[in-house]
């Protein structure tokens, strides 16, 4: 109990707030499978187990970091009225629109004794996420004046499939690893690299002097275009391939307490197969207005009407050659954002027939597209007997509102079924009136996130821990013989102890 | 377990519940401050002297004959004289009479009653041309001669005159008049080269009647010229009446500039004479003048007294420009002295006679002129302090406001907007600027300028190490930099409407580069001025 409260503080501290979680209520529930997705060192709950098949784990995602009704607005005696302080506030930070997605094709797991846990999934994941630039949005509320940056501009598209071998492994009783290995395959993708760019105003001369440069890449995009997505393709006939590992590490801190700490998706994919980069070379361009060099004052209103039309072709024509646009079809290498974990799980209640554990969480996003995500949360997991888990989490996003999620988990038998919602506040919602109809939305949610699947799970939960993982950490022989007087007598009789929790404790009529 | 149920009972209608509704249409306000500020670049111009030559009165704006300098020019007509203004040629009548002889009586008598009888006779018929011409030729093209013919005695008919010295399509002018009788004949195409007179040969186509004629019965025949269709005089014309010509002119440059100075360092004035007749001229300077805060100046020197003559126009029908130049070298005191002095009235008398060369033809034409002008120029190279010029802009400035803000927007919505005017100034002149918005009388309204009553013109740099006489002496080498700020918000749009803001008045008060040490500037084709606009926009938006 001190580690954890130790650690919690710890946790909080050690990661910052962010946008996004992944999964916190699905890493609460131990006995689903799936919960080891970014812990790949944490113990399986099972035997073995068997995804049914593309049903395994459906997740989707969605991400709004743009627009929150509840908080911008408000009732007046006037009637409705933006915030636009809160819309201010709002827009400042990273402005994320996306939506993930994630489809188990195979996924099963089985105990090989004391070798470990081996695990084999394919998954296909697709994500598309973008971050709209806080001056652009501002841009209404703020005019150009103090300048307009768009260089937090991102976007990312992936659509990949990653086939991963995984092994977790104990050693001894307290040290616990992890790793997964995954080829992937690419279909399609897209981002946004080196994105500079921003517009300042000269504080005396007005100009304007315009920055900018990045590259589009692009891969299989415009198969989309043509429809000219074959069979063949979907496995293995294009040559976008790479590879990514998962790793953790875990830990026991006295008998209740488990630390673990997982690293996924490090690595990439080489894109080669309808590539269309579009590049712009880093430059700079002056506007001062429409230039109309020398002019005979006599005929000046005339050579502005004439030269508005040649001053814009002009106008363009420099554009192009400041910011020159290159095309082409090179291949390229794009890094998955790897994301980190760290869960802290302490056994609060431990009785035969109910479990209550209680979790804190915190995941962060490397910044490959921008910020990366990450979130703080804590959670409470209680386990019915072997038929019902629920789980229950709060967590604090880098950005955005705190959300709310459970996580039920249901065997019946050994077919498991389970659902996960990080963010039940998206049914907080607020009432727009639109034109005579009424459109409920969600008041003020960041995150939208839902996974549930079905699995086919083999043994008890946790049942054969105590066989294959090496006995627990020894407690304390019922003696009161001190380490030092060992050798007064070398094997002392057993001696009742009225201990609590202890079944020595416990005299036996 | 009912605890948890519960809980999770609880947390769910907490979840789920919808906690608050919003209309969302056109009353939708905001709260809050919204306050953007924009600025934009608008343009940029550069405006050459050569290009503003063009656009101003290319008749007082010009650039010198060389090209590399600019002028300011203010012409002075001194006279325009027609051919009538130096002679009059009146009507001249001519009598000729013819006294029968014996021979002619007898010839009469001894015809039957109504034989015609031909009595011919030579008579000198003359021109007198204008009274201050000896007359050689004349070419007509219009007027007319009327023949009236009588005799005495008994006898009718008619008299036939052939004037070979009249020429009609180079043929000698014939007129055939009845006695008592008068005939007209025009003139028109007509040339008479007979000099004074010439023989005329006369027929008379007698007719007798009842009765005897009697020797000495005489035949009379009177012409009268009308010679006020004449084209062209030639001969000689000792006596043309000499022209005076007086008058004043105010040159603007120097009119009206209590406590303003402007040197100019080498002024000129061009004595110029269009003459399109055939005899030279000779213009005489009686008086030239400028008037002073102590009186008036006069301007003397060699280039007053010795004016030389002119030439006529050949050939005849040409026109021959004369010129003569007043600078500071032929003038005493100088020009440059003569204008610091001036109070801007420049008074003038004179008068132009003719030459007459003996032995030289001399012409002179129906429709040729002899026209003078006097063309006072000031280059602009000199300095000045204090120089002010004015000037008004007209323009719907009002309407332009009222429309100024597109819908949904109004002035009320407006914090401000900034006009910034850049300028880089390629002139060796600065100074200030004063404008007013004004309303239709004229009466000011606000500063262009906001606060500021008036702003700096910096003048350009010039390099005063190089000597006078270098061809890049006085030129700018540097520009000079300046920035004003035009300030609109929305109450003084308001009030500028209401008033019905019409024009900006403008005053700007000019000093050259140097003019504290009486340095000369100039002025060059390729100097030029670009301005530059920028402007800003602050909102306040209120919905």
């Amino acid at each position: 109990m001190k580690q954890f409260l130790f650690l919690l503080p710890c946790g909080l501290m050690a990661f910052n707030i962010a946008s996004g979680q992944y999964d916190a209520a699905v890493r609460t529930i131990q006995r689903i499978p799936q919960h080891a997705t970014d812990l790949p060192a944490s113990e399986h709950a099972y035997r073995g187990f068997v995804g049914i098949p593309a049903v395994s784990s459906l997740a989707f995602q969605v991400e709004n970091g743009l627009l929150y009704p509840g908080q911008i607005l408000l009732n007046t005696p006037d009637g409705t009225a933006i915030d636009l302080d809160a819309v201010r506030s709002m827009w400042r930070g990273t402005n994320r629109l996306g939506v993930d997605t994630q489809v188990e094709l195979l996924h099963a797991g089985f105990q090989a004794g004391n070798a470990g846990f081996f695990t084999f999934s394919v998954r296909e994941r697709m994500a598309l996420r973008a971050d709209v630039p806080s001056d652009l949005l501002l841009l209404p509320l703020e005019g150009t004046w103090g300048g307009v940056q768009w260089d937090d501009a991102t976007l990312r598209l992936d659509h990949f499939r990653e086939t991963a071998l995984g092994w977790q492994r104990s050693w001894g009783g307290r040290l616990r690893t992890g790793i997964r290995a995954k080829v992937l395959y690419g279909y399609e993708h897209a981002d946004l690299h080196s994105l500079t760019g921003g517009l300042t105003t000269d504080p005396n001369s007005w100009v304007w002097n315009v920055t900018g440069g990045g590259t589009l890449r692009t891969s299989g995009l415009t198969r989309w275009d043509t429809g000219s997505f074959l069979p063949k393709d979907y496995f293995t006939g294009l040559n976008n391939r790479g590879l990514a590992f998962d790793a953790g590490v875990g830990t026991s801190l006295g008998t209740k307490t488990t630390l673990d700490l997982g690293c996924v998706d490090l690595g990439g994919i080489r894109w080669k197969s309808g590539n269309t980069l579009w590049a712009v070379e880093p430059g700079m361009w002056q506007f001062s207005g429409l230039n109309l060099g020398s002019v005979d004052p006599a005929t000046a209103a005339d050579a502005v009407s004439d030269t508005l039309d040649v001053w814009a072709d002009a106008l363009v024509e420099q554009l192009e050659g400041q910011f020159a646009l290159t095309e082409t079809a090179d291949a390229f290498r794009a890094a998955l954002p790897a994301r980190f974990t760290l869960a802290v799980r302490h056994r609060l209640i431990d009785r035969p027939r109910s479990r209550g554990t209680a979790v804190v969480t915190a995941m962060h996003e490397s910044a490959t597209y921008g910020p990366g995500n990450g979130a703080v949360t804590v959670g409470w997991c209680h386990e019915l007997g072997n038929v019902l888990a629920l789980a229950a989490t709060a967590g604090l996003l880098r950005e955005g509102p705190p959300t709310a999620g459970a996580a039920l988990a249901l065997n019946l038998g050994p077919v498991q079924f389970y659902v996960a919602a990080d963010n039940l506040l998206v049914f907080r919602t607020v009432e727009l009136n639109i034109e005579e109809e009424r459109i409920p939305v969600p008041a003020a949610a960041a995150v939208h996130h839902v996974r549930f699947g079905l699995n086919v799970t083999f043994g008890k939960p946790f049942a054969s821990r105590r066989a294959t993982h090496g006995p627990p950490p020894a407690a304390p022989s019922p003696t009161t013989r001190r380490p030092a007087e060992a050798h007064l007598n070398p094997r002392p009789e057993g001696i009742p102890c009225a201990l609590p929790g202890s079944k020595t404790g416990r005299r036996r009529r | 377990m009912r605890g948890l149920l519960a809980s999770g009972l609880a947390v769910g209608c907490a979840l789920g519940c919808t906690t608050g509704s919003f209309d969302l249409d056109e009353n939708l306000g905001v709260q809050g401050e919204w306050t953007p500020e924009f600025a934009i670049p608008l343009g940029s111009a550069t405006v050459g002297l050569g290009d503003l030559e063009a656009w101003l009165d290319s008749d007082d704006f010009i650039l010198g004959a060389t090209g590399t300098e600019f002028v300011y020019v203010r012409s002075i007509p001194l006279f325009d004289l027609g051919a009538d203004d130096l002679v009059a040629w009146n009507p001249e009548t001519a009598n000729i009479q013819h006294s029968l002889t014996a021979q002619e009586a007898a010839a009469l008598n001894a015809a039957p009653d109504g034989f015609p009888v031909a009595v011919s006779f030579e008579a000198p018929f003359s021109l007198q041309g204008p009274g201050s011409c000896a007359l050689e030729t004349a070419v007509f093209a219009g007027g007319s001669i009327e023949m009236t013919s009588n005799a005495a005695g008994p006898i009718g008919g008619s008299v036939a005159v052939v004037l070979p010295a009249f020429l009609v399509n180079g043929s000698p002018l014939e007129i055939t008049c009845p006695l008592g009788d008068t005939v007209q004949v025009p003139l028109d195409g007509c040339v008479w080269n007979g000099g004074n007179s010439a023989s005329a040969a006369f027929t008379f186509s007698a007719v007798p009647g009842p009765g005897n004629s009697q020797p000495g019965d005489a035949i009379s025949i009177q012409f009268s010229l009308d010679p006020s269709g004449w084209a062209t005089l030639t001969g000689a014309c000792p006596g043309l009446t000499s022209q005076d010509f007086e008058g004043s002119y105010t040159v603007d440059l120097y009119a009206n500039r209590p406590g303003q100075t402007l040197h100019v360092a080498d002024p000129r004035i061009y004595l110029t004479i269009e003459n399109e007749q055939g005899i030279g001229a000779q213009l005489t300077l009686e008086s030239l003048a400028v008037s002073t805060e102590a009186g008036t100046l006069e301007i003397g020197g060699a280039g007053v007294d010795a004016i030389p003559p002119l030439g006529p126009a050949l050939p005849w029908g040409t026109v021959l420009v004369w010129t003569h130049s007043l600078t500071n070298a032929n003038t005493s005191p100088t020009l440059s002295a003569v204008w610091n002095a001036s109070t801007g009235t420049v008074n003038y008398a004179g008068n132009i006679g003719w030459v007459d060369a003996p032995g030289v033809p001399e012409a002179l034409l129906r429709a040729g002129r002899v026209r003078g002008t006097a063309t006072l120029e000031f280059p602009f190279n000199g300095y000045a302090a204090g120089f002010v010029l004015r000037d008004t802009l007209q323009s719907d400035i009002a309407g332009a406001l009222r429309d100024a803000v597109p819908d949904p927007l109004t002035w009320d919505d407006v914090e401000r907007i900034t006009v910034r005017v850049a300028v880089a100034n390629g002139l060796p002149v600065g100074g200030t600027l004063e404008a007013f918005f004004a309303d239709s009388t004229g009466t000011p309204l606000e500063s262009v300028f906001g606060a500021e009553a008036q702003v700096d013109l910096v003048p350009g740099t010039v390099d005063f190490t190089l000597p006078d006489g270098h061809p890049d002496a006085g030129k700018v080498v540097a520009e000079g930099r300046s920035v004003w700020d035009v300030h609109l918000d929305g109450t003084t749009a308001a009030f500028l409407v209401e008033a019905g803001c019409d024009r900006i008045v403008m005053r700007v008060e000019a000093t050259s580069e140097g003019a504290a040490a009486q340095r000369n500037v100039r002025f060059f084709p390729e100097s030029q001025i670009t301005l530059a606009l920028a402007a800003r926009v602050d909102l306040n938006l209120v919905p």
